[in-house]
């Protein structure tokens, strides 16, 4: 199976050779791809005084090394408030509302985002018939999760702009609600733009 | 793999909490996959520790990302050092890491971490002299300059690249004759 060569990569590898006089060979090519894929893994989730200094929690952290997936985990979520749990659970009511209980107080307590929490049936039907919404984050919310994805799209925080996320590989992108629309990369890693909260203090000596 | 540039150093210098993300996702991918490949047992807290020394020491850095690499991968070549010596005076013991556990269900990265470990490339690595295994690993995954590198290793540039060029010559030899890599 042949892989797309990012060309940034190929180039490098042209230059490394090129500048050691060496000829190159598809096996010695490969090798040099595979040390090259050895720095594309996720970067490790900071935590303790790391997670201080960078000022993000491990769920955001998590998220934001997997580059543009915020956007999956998003409409993951959404996905499985409308779908409910899957399985022999799925049939229990109590627990796709469980479920669905948690995945909104992860997204509302840990992502500049904003879930609506499923209305309730109170007859037996469906609790999944319902599509929750999800509202990008406040843009005069300074606090809010103490951090904000470089997907808040909007830099100048207008608020108009929708969570920029990108559809996941199931159906669940369809159950957005209607309003949103000029969906982007949620992890577009641009830096974004500077979570408004508070700055943190320069790294200190000695604080090992 | 965020870009490293100027201005997000020169934010993190002055405490900008965007600039300081910036830093470490720009850099700790590319440090994580450095120890990693040299086998260390657990790359990701020292990947962790790497960074905590790096922010002590940013704020009086000059020279911009260039330097904030070099620096990067620096203290990541001395943390490394360190562990190797502390490992052979000081048998490790640890206490049950469910984690780590092979019985217990790992994580997308941790499997991704142990598969380079028993990969044919980590073998192919390990038949290289351990300074021509040091340059590739800086030149191709820090993505360090020969300039760069040599100031890490603490050898002239010149020499540097003779140590590259030797290290490609046996890389390429190696897995000429093992057929390519297999993982």
């Amino acid at each position: 199976m042949t892989t797309a060569r990012d060309p940034e990569d190929a180039r490098r590898i042209v230059e490394l050779l090129a500048e050691s006089g060496q000829e190159t060979s598809a096996e010695l090519e490969e090798t040099l791809y595979g040390l090259l894929a050895l720095a594309s893994k996720p970067a490790p989730v900071p935590s303790g005084e790391l997670a201080t200094l960078v000022q993000i929690d491990d769920i955001t952290q998590h998220r934001w090394a997997r580059r543009h997936r915020t956007g999956l985990i998003i409409f993951g979520v959404v996905g499985a408030l409308s779908l409910g749990a899957t399985g022999a659970a799925a049939s229990s009511l109590q627990f796709r509302e469980l479920a669905q209980d948690t995945v909104v107080n992860l997204v509302n307590n840990y992502t500049p985002f904003h879930i609506d929490r499923p209305k309730r049936p109170t007859n037996g039907e469906d609790p999944g018939s319902g599509t929750p919404s999800i509202r990008p984050p406040s843009p005069t919310s300074p606090g809010e999760s103490g951090q904000s994805t470089s997907g808040d799209s909007s830099d100048g925080n207008s608020g108009s702009d929708q969570p920029s996320v990108r559809p996941g590989g199931g159906s669940s992108s369809d159950r957005r609600q209607p309003s949103d629309d000029g969906q982007r990369s949620s992890g577009d890693s641009t830096g974004g733009s500077p979570p408004q909260d508070q700055p943190v203090p320069a790294p200190s000596e000695g604080a090992d | 793999m965020q870009p490293l540039t100027d201005e997000a150093v020169s934010a993190a210098q002055q405490g900008d909490p965007a600039g300081i993300r910036t830093v470490y996702l720009s850099l700790a991918p590319s440090v994580l996959g450095y120890l990693t490949s040299k086998g260390v047992d657990d790359p990701e807290a020292v990947t962790q520790d790497v960074f905590l020394a790096l922010f002590r020491q940013l704020p009086a850095l000059r020279g911009g990302q260039q330097a904030v690499r070099t620096l990067t991968f620096a203290i990541a070549h001395a943390r490394l050092v360190d562990h190797i010596r502390r490992s052979i005076r000081t048998p490790e013991t640890r206490e049950y890491d469910p984690s780590k556990d092979p019985r217990s269900s790992s994580s997308a990265e941790n499997e991704v971490l142990d598969s380079f470990e028993h990969s044919d490339l980590a073998l192919v690595l390990q038949q290289l002299g351990d300074d021509q295994r040091e340059v590739l690993l800086l030149r191709i995954v820090a993505d360090l300059s020969v300039e760069q590198v040599a100031t890490i290793m603490g050898r002239s540039v010149g020499a540097t690249k003779q140590l590259q060029r030797r290290a490609l010559s046996t890389l390429r030899s190696l897995v000429t004759a093992g057929g390519g890599l297999n993982s």
